[in-house]
């Protein structure tokens, strides 16, 4: 096991990534279930009561019944601090000719017509310290990393590239652990996941 | 110790050159259409804003050829509001619950995995694409230290201001035509006297402009994935002629793509392979968006 510092260099805004921990975990999870996929292998189905975990290159910590990943929260410094302006317009010409409706109210219900400004921060470089059980496999991982946080998919929080360095002992302590008088947060990947909630110390 | 560049298990560069002006809008001020811009931190740590094409903007245009494509060849002649939402914008949530219906997706990637390849929203579930695109971002000096090696030096040594212009016309002023006779009968039963001409105006990015951007893939996509980005790729850039952005109707946003050789081709073929497929499951594919819709 051996400590190390991963960093991404982006080239593009990101979109949540200042407004939660994002432990790195995350996109190694769902990086390890892509390379899963493509592989030709099978996850057990989620659930609500269930999601799997995976065996991610990293030690684990555990504190009483609960354990995670040994990864730390997201360090960065945002250059900027801006917005992304996404438009959804409803597709009116195809309504108007493959539809029998009289009218569409575009201002409400479910397809109304949206004009969102989304925060988004400009975070040259983002880091992470980490107790890594497997480097070879950890790069190959994030080789499969091309942007973190959400909108990914319209381009947001792209990377450019990473870099794997050696890093602090112990780096990765700073991030949330269960506390039993401290608010819900996630501990370990998937970080959606109901299960995945405890009481933490941010 | 190391350096890792991550990649897309398929990636489709997209250096494109403007053959007509471009216009990406952000809303209008006075009669002016106000070209989108970014703000793109310099390596200096200074900050410039620089017009561009949302990827959003890019993914919407592969979505309405592929939405068209199956209105055309599914041979979908009455559909429900919620039905073009799906295929045109990518669905909304609809109804609420917790219980993710496992069987919709497979069906969604049996007969029509272009539903999978975007990314959709049905009843209470929303399942992400795996198509990952970019921004189409200029190439000039402020974007030069995120661009790829290899884009004109020409391009990428100018600022972004150089590449921007404004297209202006005037609406036509029927006063002064023959039409007068009726518009002053008109104007003598209201009292207005004022006559309708307007100049209006659009900011653009010049014709021989050049972007550049990305379609990539996930490693989870599928041969229906695949295919339908093939088919995506043929309808929206035939050849390499593509339209992007706005008011393409009024002549902006004409475009050449200069494809990676092979890609035109393998978007050719996709297109005749997706098209056979979806005429194949027409049946299903109605009953599904249907289904996914309900």
């Amino acid at each position: 096991m051996i400590h190390l510092r991963i960093t991404a260099v982006m080239s593009t805004p990101t979109v949540g990534v200042d407004t939660h921990p994002s432990l790195l975990d995350g996109p190694l999870y769902w990086a390890f279930a892509q390379r899963a996929k493509s592989r030709g292998g099978r996850m057990a189905p989620t659930s609500r009561a269930f999601a799997p975990d995976l065996p991610l290159p990293l030690a684990k910590w555990e504190r009483g019944d609960a354990w995670g990943w040994c990864v730390s929260r997201a360090h960065y410094e945002a250059a900027s601090h801006t917005a992304l302006e996404v438009r959804r317009k409803p597709e009116v010409p195809a309504m108007v000719r493959f539809g029998a409706d009289r009218k569409m109210h575009i201002g409400t219900g479910p397809w109304k017509a949206r004009d969102s400004l989304i925060p988004v921060a400009w975070m040259p470089e983002i880091w992470w310290d980490a107790d890594v059980t497997d480097p070879d496999d950890l790069e190959d991982l994030l080789r499969l990393i091309t942007h973190i946080g959400a909108r990914h998919r319209a381009g947001s929080g792209q990377v450019a590239q990473w870099s794997v360095n050696p890093g602090p002992i112990d780096g990765w302590r700073d991030r949330p652990m269960p506390d039993p008088s401290g608010r819900p947060m996630s501990i370990r990947a998937p970080h959606w996941h109901p299960t995945r909630s405890r009481p933490c110390t941010p | 110790m190391s350096t890792i560049t991550p990649a897309h298990a398929l990636t489709i560069e997209l250096p494109i050159t403007l053959t007509s002006p471009l216009h990406h809008g952000a809303g209008t001020s006075g009669n002016t259409s106000i070209l989108r811009t970014q703000e793109v931190i310099q390596p200096d740590g200074s900050s410039v804003r620089v017009p561009f094409v949302s990827a959003a903007s890019l993914r919407h245009h592969l979505r309405d050829r592929l939405a068209w494509h199956a209105a055309e060849h599914v041979g979908f002649t009455a559909l429900s509001k919620a039905e073009v939402d799906l295929l045109w914008t990518g669905g909304a949530l609809t109804t609420t619950g917790a219980e993710v219906d496992l069987e919709e997706p497979r069906m969604v990637e049996e007969h029509y995995p272009a539903l999978g390849l975007m990314g959709y929203a049905a009843q209470s579930d929303i399942m992400a694409g795996t198509l990952r695109a970019s921004d189409l971002v200029l190439v000039c000096r402020e974007n030069a230290w995120r661009l790829p090696p290899g884009l004109p030096s020409e391009l990428i040594g100018q600022r972004a201001a150089a590449f921007r212009t404004e297209e202006f016309g005037t609406r036509h002023d029927v006063a002064s035509s023959p039409v007068a006779r009726l518009v002053s009968a008109a104007e003598l039963l209201t009292a207005a006297t004022k006559t309708t001409q307007m100049i209006w105006d659009v900011q653009a990015l010049k014709a021989g402009s050049m972007l550049y951007g990305t379609l990539g893939l996930t490693p989870s996509a599928s041969e229906g994935h695949k295919l339908a980005l093939a088919a995506a790729v043929a309808l929206w850039a035939p050849g390499g002629r593509a339209v992007l952005g706005a008011k393409n109707a009024q002549g902006f946003g004409h475009a050449e793509v200069a494809f990676e050789t092979g890609v035109v081709e393998w978007a050719r073929d996709g297109l005749a392979r997706w098209t056979e497929h979806v005429v194949a499951h027409a049946p299903e594919i109605r009953t599904l968006i249907a289904r996914l819709t309900r």
